[in-house]
C-alpha cells in the first residue's frame, strides 16, 4: 500500500514543480562556454601529447608504472576527524575525514570515500565568522590506481587531465601546513598538494598526489623520476587568470 | 560557436531540463534549490556532450549528475552541522534553513527523515521507475546496495507513518 501511496505523492510532488523550459540566459552562456573549454581542452591535449612526444619525456605508461597496490592502497577510515565526527547520514559508510585546515581565513574540509571501487575525495570550504553560505566542490569518483598509471597526479577533474593554466597550490591537507599528508591501511603516507583553478565561472580542486612534490610547487615526475614542467603546456593565452581570493558566497556566477 | 550549435543547446536544455528539475525537487525538498541544481548539471553534462560515449543517452546522464550533485549538496550539509557542533549555536542562526517543503503531506515530510542515499535509491525506483540495476548505475553501488537502501527506506517511511500504511 505504501508503495503505491508514495509514487502518487512523488509524482504529485514533481507535477506541482514547475521549471521553465526556456534556459536562463546565464545558463546557456555557461554552457556555451562549457563546450568550448571541452573542445580546446581536447585541442590543448593532442598539442601537450605532441610535445611530450619532441622532447622524449615519457609518462608513465600501464607497463612500468609502479605497483598499483603499493601505489595506492586501500584507505583505512580513522576513527572520527579532526573534529571528532563524521555524519554518517550524508556519506557512504566508509567515508573518512581526513583532515581541516585553515586557508584565506576559512575552514577546508578534506573527505574521502570509496564508491563502487573507486576513492572519492571531497572538498568543502567555508565557516568564516560572518559568512552564511558556503561553496563546495566535489569530485565524482576517479579511479585513482587507473589515473596513477598514466600520471603521477591524481586529478580530482578527470575532464582535463592536466593542470590548466593558472592552477596554483593552495595548501596540504592537514592542520599543520608542514605535515600534511593521507594515511593509507599499510601504514604508508604520502603528502598531498590541493591546487585550485577558476575557469571564470567557478573553482575546480584538484588534489595532487606525487612522490616529490614541495610547498608552493607542483610536479610531475616522468617514469624515469625526472621532473616534468606542466607550465610547459600553456599553449594559449585567452584562459582566464585565476582571481587573487576565494568568493566569499558562492563558486558560481 | 554556430548559431545552429546554440540552438541545440537550448533545445537539449528546453527536453531535458525540466525532467532534471523534478527529479531535484523530489531530491532535495527545496524548489529554488532544485532549479539551480538541474541548470547546474545541464551546464556539467552539455560540456562533456562531445565526450560522451552515449549521446544519445543525455537524459541518462543527466540524471546521474543530479544524483551527485544533490549528494554534494547534503555532503555540503553535512560540513556545516559539524562546524556547527564544534562551533555552538551561536552560528546557527547565519545557516541557510532547511528545505522549503511546501506540501506538508505525511509521507513527503517523512521523506524528509530518509538519507540523502535512502531518498534517492527510493526517488529513483518509484519516480523515476528504474530497475534495480539502473539504480544501482546511477548511485554508483551494488545492486545488492540498493535493495538494502531502498527496505530500509521504506521501513523508515513506514515508522514515520506509524505503521498504518502496513
Amino acid at each position: 500500500v505504501i508503495e503505491t501511496e508514495l509514487q502518487g505523492v512523488l509524482r504529485h510532488q514533481a507535477e506541482g514543480f514547475t521549471m521553465s523550459s526556456v534556459p536562463p540566459t546565464a545558463v546557456l552562456r555557461r554552457a556555451r562556454t562549457r563546450v568550448t573549454a571541452t573542445t580546446a581542452v581536447g585541442v590543448l591535449g593532442v598539442i601537450a601529447i605532441g610535445f611530450l612526444a619532441m622532447s622524449s619525456v615519457q609518462l608513465l605508461s600501464v607497463e612500468d608504472a609502479p605497483e598499483p597496490s603499493k601505489r595506492v592502497p586501500r584507505i583505512v577510515p580513522v576513527v572520527g576527524g579532526p573534529d571528532g565526527s563524521i555524519d554518517e547520514d550524508s556519506l557512504p559508510d566508509n567515508a573518512v575525514q581526513l583532515g581541516s585546515f585553515q586557508f584565506e581565513g576559512r575552514l577546508w574540509d578534506f573527505t574521502t570515500f570509496t564508491d563502487a571501487g573507486n576513492t572519492c575525495l571531497h572538498l568543502s570550504w567555508s565557516f568564516a565568522e560572518n559568512e552564511t553560505s558556503h561553496g563546495s566542490d566535489e569530485c565524482s569518483g576517479v579511479p585513482l590506481p587507473e589515473v596513477f598509471l598514466t600520471r603521477d597526479i591524481a586529478l580530482l577533474e578527470p575532464l582535463t587531465g592536466l593542470p590548466p593554466r593558472g592552477a596554483e597550490f593552495i595548501g596540504f591537507v592537514s592542520q599543520r601546513v608542514d605535515d600534511l599528508k593521507i594515511r593509507y591501511s599499510d601504514g604508508s603516507v604520502q603528502p598531498v598538494q590541493i591546487i585550485r583553478n577558476y575557469d571564470g565561472h567557478q573553482y575546480h580542486f584538484f588534489v595532487a598526489f606525487a612522490p616529490a612534490i614541495s610547498a608552493g610547487d607542483f610536479v610531475a615526475l616522468d617514469s624515469n623520476g625526472r621532473r616534468v614542467d606542466l607550465q610547459a603546456f600553456e599553449v594559449t593565452d585567452d584562459a582566464p587568470a585565476p582571481p587573487t581570493s576565494l568568493p566569499t558566497t558562492d563558486i558560481d556566477e | 560557436m554556430t548559431a545552429e550549435r546554440r540552438r541545440g543547446i537550448a533545445e537539449l536544455y528546453s527536453a531535458h531540463a525540466p525532467g532534471a528539475g523534478r527529479l531535484a525537487f523530489l531530491l532535495t525538498g527545496d524548489r529554488d534549490l532544485a532549479e539551480d541544481l538541474a541548470q547546474e548539471a545541464f551546464v556539467r553534462v552539455i560540456g562533456r556532450f562531445g565526450s560522451l560515449r552515449k549521446p544519445e543517452s543525455f537524459d541518462a546522464y543527466l540524471r546521474k549528475t543530479v544524483v551527485n550533485l544533490s549528494r554534494g549538496y547534503f555532503r555540503k550539509r553535512r560540513s556545516e552541522r559539524n562546524y556547527l557542533k564544534k562551533e555552538g549555536p551561536r552560528l546557527a542562526a547565519q545557516v541557510s534553513p532547511a528545505p522549503d517543503i511546501s506540501n506538508k503531506d505525511e509521507i513527503w515530510r517523512a521523506l524528509e527523515s530518509l538519507t540523502p542515499r535512502q531518498r534517492a535509491a527510493i526517488v529513483l525506483r518509484y519516480y523515476e521507475d528504474l530497475s534495480e540495476r539502473q539504480v544501482a548505475d546511477v548511485l554508483d553501488c551494488s545492486v545488492g546496495t540498493v535493495k538494502s537502501l531502498t527496505s530500509r527506506g521504506m521501513d523508515a517511511l513506514r515508522k514515520q507513518m506509524g505503521g498504518e500504511a502496513e
